[in-house]
């Protein structure tokens, strides 16, 4: 029986495919009739960073893989270590290099 | 004095150059996540690959793989998948504001190419530095910029595939934790304070309410958080 769930993988590739190209279509429908310098547009950009930072905080907390045989706290520690340093630095990579090792060391004492 | 077109050829290799950095590498990362998710899950090198260059969005091939692990249904990964890169369509509209392509005269196949291979990344990073090229510059760096980071990201995903050979669990595992660390400082250091509280309250509302809501909570965390960030910002005028 391989060969049909070998196909009913590429079917759902495909699903997949099309479920996202609907949204990005759908937005370049919209984004043609809103004004760009609106409430709407300030609305959509908000929900669009709320939506973003959502999805990105699910990551981590509750995570799917291999980042899921680290604890809750771990995680929470080198994000929030990264976040202090953005706000006292201004410096992405900095703040990023911060926001890992603090992740990195933990979860090896941790482990 | 360097005429229009060699500005334009210009900011095409700045946006190359920005992403063979912190960007690329994230996206690189992010996508050697999705393809040890993916292989785990049944998925062929084409499959993975297709998948990537295809979907595009992170979040939603990673619920594809994990349901598709888990035996869910055609119809469930379908609405999974929409659900969690719903998104793309406020960051389409976003985006495409920012590129001012109102602007440009471009065919319909060439801005939906466009919009195709914008990121998480190429979205925010246009966010964070639209002061400082016009729009038709801007569109120049991010099409350098966009297409940088999706070979980078086929890259990781091929590689990504048989990363299990030669990297340890702890090496992966730091490796997969930088994709959410990077985009998450780069959205709550967004210049635009009314952002900022979007951010921090989409991402606190949307895991705590994902319990109850499961797959929805994207949807109506994310609406319920920048509605109130947008609420608060028109009434304190920021």
């Amino acid at each position: 029986m391989k060969p049909i769930i070998y196909s009913e993988l590429w079917v759902g590739v495909l699903l997949a495919f099309l479920a996202t190209l609907f949204w990005r279509f759908l937005g370049l429908i919209l984004a043609e009739r809103i004004s760009p310098d609106g409430h709407l547009m300030r609305w959509v950009n908000a929900v669009a960073y709320s939506m973003v930072a959502g999805v990105l905080m699910l990551i981590l907390v509750n995570p799917t893989g291999i980042l899921s045989n680290t604890s809750f706290s771990t995680r929470m520690l080198g994000l929030a270590s990264g976040i202090l340093a953005i706000y006292v630095t201004k410096n992405l990579l900095f703040s990023i290099i911060i926001g890992i090792t603090v992740f990195a060391v933990l979860s090896t004492i941790w482990a | 004095m360097l005429n229009h077109k060699e500005l334009k050829k210009n900011l095409n290799w700045v946006g190359v150059s920005d992403a063979i950095n912190v960007p690329g590498f994230a996206l690189f990362s992010t996508m050697v996540g999705f393809s040890t998710i993916a292989k785990e899950a049944g998925f062929d090198i084409w499959q993975v690959s297709a998948t990537t260059l295809t979907v595009w969005g992170m979040p939603g091939q990673v619920a594809f793989a994990g349901l598709y692990a888990s035996g869910a249904s055609l119809i469930i990964i379908f609405l999974a998948v929409s659900l969690a890169n719903m998104r793309m369509m406020l960051m389409v509209i976003s985006g495409y504001n920012i590129l001012g392509l109102h602007q440009h005269t471009l065919p319909l196949w060439k801005k939906i190419c466009l919009m195709h291979i914008m990121a998480i990344t190429s979205w925010a990073q246009i966010g964070r530095i639209k002061e400082k090229y016009p729009p038709s510059l801007l569109l120049s760096y991010y099409v350098g910029f966009s297409i940088t980071i999706y070979l980078f990201g086929l890259s990781g995903t091929i590689l990504g595939y048989f990363v299990d050979h030669f990297a340890t669990t702890q090496v992966l595992r730091v490796i997969t934790f930088m994709t959410p660390l990077y985009i998450l400082l780069l959205v709550i250091s967004s210049k635009d304070a009314l952002n900022r509280l979007a951010v921090l309250l989409g991402g606190m509302i949307i895991p705590i309410i994902y319990p109850v809501f499961l797959d929805w909570s994207i949807l109506i965390g994310g609406v319920a958080g920048g509605t109130l960030a947008f609420g608060f910002g028109v009434w304190r005028r920021i």
